[in-house]
């Protein structure tokens, strides 16, 4: 049930702007794959998200699911931002009921299901400007699911929580895709982030935002983050994206990058990580 | 109502049956000694200026409008019907053109929140119009309209309609775009944008131009009320005038502030009930 997506020579240059902002990004991601894109701020993550989630259209090339274009945002493919933007008018269980409010189709049971999976039963008619960070957040995933989306785009979801509740959230994301056997891209600064959550991570370079290198991650969910293999992951992880994307914004410059083969090299780097 | 709340809020106790003193003393000072402090100033300025009146030679004529005459007079009116009938027509009047300016205004102040276009085409024309007093209008109402009464809804809604498209706008563009983003993602279509996300949102915005646009109507009312009609507070106080009937025409100012008074009251609970920041 979940989402073959390819991504088929993006380019994209925002209005006004004299460079693209993303450049030639080719990307295939199969059915329950777990994506976690990384790079340095300002690299065009959000952006090629939201082509994915049809918030933008690519001035060049296109997003396919299933072989078919993305022109408009659809509940199938869900986005969650930095930002739990719930409705202050809505009491919890209202939120995270939206989207089938939408589409005509809601489903009381379900709510109740995905408040207790997200563990705020508790809270389901507390008004949300009540609730800490994190239970927002969650309330954000529940609204998400609600849909029962194929795919979860997540824009930076935690970086606004502290690392207790992040990790926690992480785990407990990443648990809910694989039962929910939903694929997931999810955009992070955090290579913890990425290596806890994603069986593939890509690796953005900037100035023009492209898809220089990915890594895979074999470890088994729930990850834990004090075992030698997830530090082994972690490094390997950190000593690619350095040799990538340079620890210093030296790439600002003219783009006429080294690392001109994208396929190539970085299998190489994932056999040495796996 | 709100007294009961904040006296449990302030401290817990009262939830265990006994009194929070200090509380009920503070919230009868600033809810109730305060205001009647205002009432006895604005009251005593007033018997000052009706005694000064009397005592001149030169406007003794006048001495009705002091606040003894005119309080015995409102009492006099109000029980023999005349405040009634003098203030329905009014209410009418107000409402009607009220309703004309939500209607319009509303849906106008939304497009131009959403729509740069619409903002940059309506800014010049707007701004202009905005500027002329709705008593301006009074010719072209005249002329435009059958009735008189049609006339002064015109100027009613003339007047009242900017406050409530400027605060609609406003209130639109400070909508959070994330949450345009969210209910985009999550399937919404334009009404439904309009009816979940845009209206609930910008509710207390409405009604606080609603607020802004009352007390403008009303202050309009009047002289539109001088104009054609033999009804309305306007009427009321223009007739007082010709008769040389001062106590009445006091009384019919009491009349039209107690009003305004309490239509605004009703815009400020509006507001706080269409508010969602931070209830509880
Ligand atoms: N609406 C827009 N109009 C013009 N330029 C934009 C727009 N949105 C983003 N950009 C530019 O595109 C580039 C990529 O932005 P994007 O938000 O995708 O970065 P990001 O990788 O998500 O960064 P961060 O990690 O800081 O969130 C930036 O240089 C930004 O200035
Ligand atoms: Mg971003």
């Amino acid at each position: 049930m979940s989402t073959n997506i390819s991504i088929d020579f993006i380019t994209h240059t925002f209005k006004g702007a004299t460079a693209p902002t993303l450049k030639d990004i080719e990307l295939k991601i199969e059915p329950g794959e777990k994506i976690a894109l990384i790079g340095r701020s300002g690299c065009g993550k959000s952006t090629l998200l939201h082509m994915l989630a049809g918030l933008l259209m690519p001035s060049e090339g296109c997003v396919r699911i299933h072989g078919h274009q993305i022109t408009k945002p659809s509940a199938k493919w869900n986005m969650m931002f930095q930002k739990a933007s719930l409705y202050p008018w809505m009491s919890v269980r209202e939120n995270a009921e939206l989207g089938l409010v939408f589409s005509g189709k809601k489903d009381a049971e379900k709510i109740d299901y995905l408040l207790s999976l997200v563990g705020l039963t508790e809270k389901a008619d507390a008004n949300v400007q009540s609730l800490s960070g994190g239970q927002q957040q969650r309330v954000a995933l529940a609204r998400s699911l609600a849909t029962s989306p194929d795919l979860l785009l997540l824009d930076e979801p935690f970086s606004a929580l502290d690392a207790f509740t992040r990790s926690s959230l992480q785990d407990e994301v990443a648990e809910i895709v694989s039962r929910e056997d939903l694929t997931m891209v999810i955009v992070t600064h955090d290579i913890d982030e990425a290596v806890a959550m994603a069986d593939r991570v890509l690796i953005m370079s900037a100035n023009p935002g492209r898809i220089v290198g990915e890594m895979q991650v074999d470890l088994p969910y729930p990850r834990n983050r004090a075992s030698a293999e997830f530090s082994r992951s972690r490094e390997a992880l950190m000593s690619q994206f350095e040799s990538l994307v340079g620890s210093s914004s030296e790439n600002v410059d003219k783009s006429t990058p080294i690392e001109v083969k994208e396929g190539e090299p970085e299998d190489e780097d994932t056999q040495q990580a796996a | 109502m709100s007294a009961s709340t904040s006296v449990t809020a302030i401290d817990g106790s009262a939830r265990d049956g006994g009194i929070n003193w200090s509380a009920v003393y503070r919230f009868s000072l600033t809810k109730v000694g305060y205001p009647l402090i205002g009432i006895i100033v604005m009251l005593t300025l007033w018997w000052l200026g009706g005694y000064m009146i009397a005592s001149n030679p030169d406007t003794s004529s006048f001495a009705d409008f002091a606040p003894e005459p005119a309080f015995a007079r409102l009492v006099e009116l109000t029980a023999n019907g005349y405040v009634m009938e003098a203030s329905l027509p009014s209410l009418e009047r107000i409402g009607l053109g009220l309703l004309w300016a939500v209607v319009i205004g509303v849906p106008v102040g939304v497009a131009i929140g959403l729509f740069v276009m619409a903002r940059e085409i309506s800014h010049v024309p707007f701004q202009f119009l905005r500027m002329i007093s709705p008593l301006a209008w009074m010719p072209i109402a005249v002329l435009a309209f059958d009735t008189w009464d049609s006339a002064i809804v015109f100027l009613i809604t003339v007047a009242a309609i900017w406050p409530i498209l400027f605060s609609t706008a406003q209130g639109v563009r400070r909508i959070d775009p994330l949450w345009f983003k969210v209910a985009k993602n999550l399937g919404a279509d334009g009404f439904q944008m309009l009816r979940r996300i845009i209206l609930p949102a910008i509710g207390q915005d409405i009604f606080a131009g609603i607020r802004l646009a009352v007390g403008v109507a009303w202050i309009v009312l009047v002289p539109a009320e001088y104009l054609g009609v033999t009804s309305g507070l306007g009427y009321a106080i223009n007739d007082a005038r010709d008769t040389l009937e001062y106590d009445t025409l006091a009384a019919m100012v009491v009349v039209i502030g107690i009003i305004g008074y309490f239509l605004d009251a009703v815009c400020v609970n509006l507001i706080k009930r269409f508010s969602w920041h931070n209830q509880d």
